[in-house]
Order: structure tokens, then sequence, then C-alpha cells
């Protein structure tokens, strides 16, 4: 037992050493937009935006298939899958938001959930990073100048391992969606859009209360509570509560958009740095390390899925609860 | 924001696929896995409850049969000690009369075997006497006396008699 | 330090110092909900969920860090 693990360690120790000294290619390019693949009348299709529609068909593929003849006794193999996540993150949902808004709240985020987590790992399929279509070495302009002197420095002792021409570099055909910002963009206006659709529909304009509150501030010239008249003292007090409660208002009001920033770059940010970290890792040690980053990318990729369903969820129930009826109790 | 990569037509490129994404989703995955886990959370509950009254029907149509095995098995017990009651009546009955018969039957014997024997006494006496005179005469031949021959017989008789 | 070092020096800055209170943050955010998991597992399943709400809000500070480095890198 021991002489077999000792045995495979030094295998994969082996490995590594070979990979280092025979296996180094060239660093390949970074970019944090996604790269063009073809132009199409103006429209540029990004691979990014080729492995989205992939991704796409795939699913409504497999929910098409797995859906077509459901069973209510002994479902099959894939019908279970399905089912599994529909009823599991319907009852998350419900979980959050509570019986009643449960049926309106589940389907975008669900869909959300689905597409974050298959884009996630589309990215990580090993190998689709070496296939694609051979392009000119396209660097922003403004960085034009100085990719050229680095390029004139390396140039000499790089290796070319790839099958492209010179000067030429592959643009793979697939990206993870999630490491394009258009995508995650989208992702985020669509949750933050129907966050604010869910809470004009719950609270009608009662929901611009939440940001603009002047409540306190007219508190302070009225009577109080028991119908006394507020001495000075009492009516400085309320109007510096006023004030405050005015700006926590603006400051929601503007969280309504960091939001917006924060969904876009927390998913985009984790899986563009984990891809370039794989990239990184694989260029300095090409073969065994990369592999224990590879499941953290995995788990990464699904923790990341499941946080952005389970914020849009939060936000949209947020949305749907008034304050002063959260306050009452 | 050109460095990074935004641009409207790919946001609205990616919008779409997302829409049809979620359209798609709608109608082939939640509606129809939604509607099947309603359905069969319904029919579960369903056949909960018919095994629940199918249990209670039983549990009743068990404590009817109980009642009733109760019922027949005291009546039964009433019934045969009744039949071993009648029984025993009878079988005294039988073995009184069989004794009384018995007992006739002993005394009809006896007073037919008394008068057998009374007439078989009398007849051997009769046959005696006779045989006696007839040996008696060819014994002596006529010579014995009317006396003598009746002391004879009647002295033999009298040692018969006894 | 001309321009482009210093631009350099910020990128690295801001992620590495932006990252710092976020792995605080979510070290206790952790560290809070596996407490009160093992005191009370039966509601695990909800505490987890709201350790991703507040590990996702703590994390969201990181990201601003990793978002200016990159405004730095690529843009400016």
């Amino acid at each position: 037992m021991k002489n077999k693990a000792l045995i495979y360690a030094a295998g994969a120790l082996v490995l590594l050493v070979l990979g280092v000294m025979f296996l180094r290619f060239e660093l390949p390019v970074v970019s944090v937009s996604a790269e063009t693949l073809w132009t199409v009348g103006g429209f540029k299709i990004t691979n990014a935006y080729f492995t989205s529609v992939v991704v796409t068909l795939l699913i409504i593929i497999v929910a098409f298939v797995g859906t077509r003849d459901l069973k209510i006794k002994n479902p099959s193999g894939l019908q279970n899958v399905l089912e599994m996540i529909v009823e599991g993150l319907y009852n998350l949902t419900e979980g959050v938001s509570g019986p009643k808004w449960v049926a309106r709240f589940f389907i975008v985020p669900t869909t959300i959930f689905i597409y974050v987590l298959m884009s996630n790992w589309f990215g990580l399929l090993p190998g689709l990073a070496g296939i694609g279509l051979c392009q000119e070495h396209h660097v922003e302009a403004a960085h034009a100048e100085e990719a050229h002197a680095e390029e004139a420095s390396h140039g000499e002792t790089a290796v070319s391992s790839t099958t492209c021409p010179q000067g030429q570099v592959i643009v793979p055909f697939f990206r993870s969606p999630s490491a394009d910002l258009n995508n995650t963009l989208m992702l985020a206006l669509v949750t933050q859009v129907m966050a604010q659709v869910f809470g004009f529909s719950a609270l009608g304009g009662g929901y611009l209360k939440k940001f603009f509150v002047f409540g306190g501030v007219a508190a302070a010239f009225k009577p109080d509570e028991h119908g006394n008249k507020r001495s000075v003292g009492g009516m400085m007090m309320q109007l510096a509560m006023g004030v405050i409660d005015i700006f926590v208002g603006l400051l929601e009001f503007l969280s309504e958009f960091v939001k917006i920033v924060a969904f876009t770059f927390r998913l985009f940010g984790n899986i563009f740095a984990g891809e370039v970290m794989l990239i990184v890792l694989t260029f300095l040690v090409p073969v065994m390390l990369t592999l224990p980053f590879l499941g953290l990318e995995v788990f990464v990729g699904a923790v990341q899925a499941f946080v952005f369903f389970i914020l849009s969820i939060a936000f949209y129930t947020v949305a749907v609860t008034s304050h002063d009826h959260d306050e009452a109790h | 924001m050109e460095a990074l990569g935004f641009d409207f037509k790919l946001i609205f490129a990616y919008f779409i696929n997302f829409a049809i994404l979620v359209v798609a989703l709608r109608a082939f995955a939640y509606k129809p896995i939604l509607n099947l886990l309603e359905e069969r959370k319904k029919k579960i509950a369903d056949g909960l409850d018919s095994a629940e009254k199918v249990k209670e029907q039983a549990e009743r149509e068990r404590a009817k049969f109980q009642t009733e095995l109760e019922k027949a098995r005291l009546s039964s017990q009433e019934d045969a000690s009744k039949i071993a009651q009648a029984t025993a009546e009878m079988r005294e009955q039988i073995l009184t009369e069989a004794r009384k018969e018995a007992e006739a039957i002993k005394e009809r014997a006896r007073a037919e075997i008394e008068a057998e024997r009374q007439s078989a006494q009398s007849d051997l006496r009769r046959q005696v006497a006779d045989l006696t005179v007839a040996l008696t005469r060819k014994v002596v031949g006529q010579s014995i006396d009317k006396k003598a021959q009746h002391d004879l017989v009647g002295k033999f008789l009298a040692e018969m008699g006894e | 330090m001309d321009a482009e070092a210093a631009k350099l020096l910020a990128a690295a800055l801001s992620i590495g110092l932006g990252a710092i209170g976020p792995g605080i943050g979510i070290g206790i955010v952790a560290s809070g909900a596996l407490q009160s998991i093992a005191r009370n597992p039966d509601v695990s399943g909800e505490i987890t969920t709201n350790m991703f709400i507040g590990i996702a809000f703590a994390e969201a500070l990181a990201i601003f860090g990793l978002v200016v480095s990159l405004i730095l890198l690529f843009v400016v």
C-alpha cells in the first residue's frame, strides 16, 4: 500500500520534471476582452459569444431530450438529474423568498444558475484552448508599442509551439462566456432590472420610498407620536435622524448600481482570474501541478453560479419587502 | 470601456441568447417538471389517503369479525355443553333401560329355567319310576309283589328326591 | 519612477491590499458559519446559503480591487 503510493508519487514527480524540461511553451496572449473570431456584417462574433451560443444550445437540447417523456413512476437517469436540479433550486428559492413569490422569482435565477454553471465548466474543458483560428497578433492600440518591444526581447528565445505562422497566435474557438464582461454585465443587468420590476410590482410607488426617505425630516416639524409639540432639542434630534435616513436611502439607491458592478465583476473576476491562473501555472509547470487547481476551478465555477443565483433571489426578496412592514414586526 | 471589451451589440446579442434560454427552459424544463412534481405529490398523497382508508376498513372488518367469532365461540360452547348434558341424560336413560331390560330378561330366564327344571324333575321322576318298575320287573320277574315293589320305588324316590 | 512602473505597482497594490480585508472577512464568515453548523447541524443548509451571501458581499470588495487593477492595467 505504502509502496504503491510512493511509486505513484515518484511517477508524478518524474512527469512533472519531464514536463518542465520538454513541454515548455510560449505564454499565450492573455486578453481581458474576448477575441473576435469572425466579423459578420459589422457584428463581431467573439469566441465567448460563440461558446455562449453552443452552451445555450446544449442546455436546450438536454432539457428538451430529458423532459420529452416524463414519467411519474420510476423516472430514468436524465429525468432524475433534471428533476433534482429544478426541485432543489425551487425549494432553495422558496426557502429564501417564501412561498408567495417563489413561482415568479425562480425562473430567471435558475436559468442563470444553469447557464453560468455550464459556461464556467465549459471554459475549463481541457484541450479546448488549443483549438482555434490563427490570427494576427492583435493588441490594443495603446499598447501596441510595448507589445512589440516585448516581442522583440522575447521572440528569439521562445520556441513557438503552435502551428501558426510567425507573428500569428491561436485564437481558441471556445472561451468561457463568464470570462467576457459583456455576458456578465448582461446577466447583472437582467437580474437588477428584474429586481426593480419585482419591487415596483409588489410595492407600487412605495418602492421608491426605500431610496428617497423624507419622512424622518418631515416628522421633525410635526408633533411627535404622542401628539405633543416637539421641543427644540427633540426637533434637532429628529431632524438629524431624518437626514441620516435620507443618506441611508441614497446609499441604498447607489448600491442598486453598485450591485450591477459587483455582479458583473464578481463572476468575471473569479472565472477570468481562474483561467489566467491555470494558464500561468501551465506555463510554469506544464504537467501535474495544474490538476488540483483545475479541481479548485471546478469548485469555484459551481460556487460562483450558486452565488449569482442566491444573491439574485436575496435581492428580489429584499426588493419586495417594504421597509415599514419590516420595522413593524 | 473599450479596452475591457464592452460592446453594446454583443451585450444585446448575449441578452437575446439568454432570453431564448429562459423561454426554452421555462417551456421544456421548469413547467413540465414542476407540474410533474406537483402531480407526483398529489398522487402520493392520494395513495397514502387510500391506504389509510383501506387500513381503516380492514381494521373495522377485523373488529367485526372478532366480535362475530367471539359470539360464535360462545354459542358453540353453549351448544356443546347442552349436547353433552343431553348425551349424558340419554346415556343414563339408555343405561337404566338396558339395565331394567337385562334385569327383566334375567328374571324371565330364571323363571323359565325354574319351570324347565320343575318339569324336567317331574319328568325324570316319572321316567325313573317307570324305568325302575320295568327294570325291576325284568330282574325280579313277576316274583316281586306289589307291596314290595312300591316300597322299593318309594325308597328310591325318596333317596333321589334329596 | 516613470508612469508605467507606477501603473503596474498601483495595479498590484490595488488587488494585493484590496484582498486583505475580504480575505479576513470571508474567514470570519466561514468560521462563524462552521461554528453554527457544529452547534446546530440541523440548519446547516440554511446557514450555508446565508454564508455564501455573506461571502459574496465580502468578496465584492476584493473584486472591486481586481476591477481597479484591470482598469489600471488595460484601460488607463
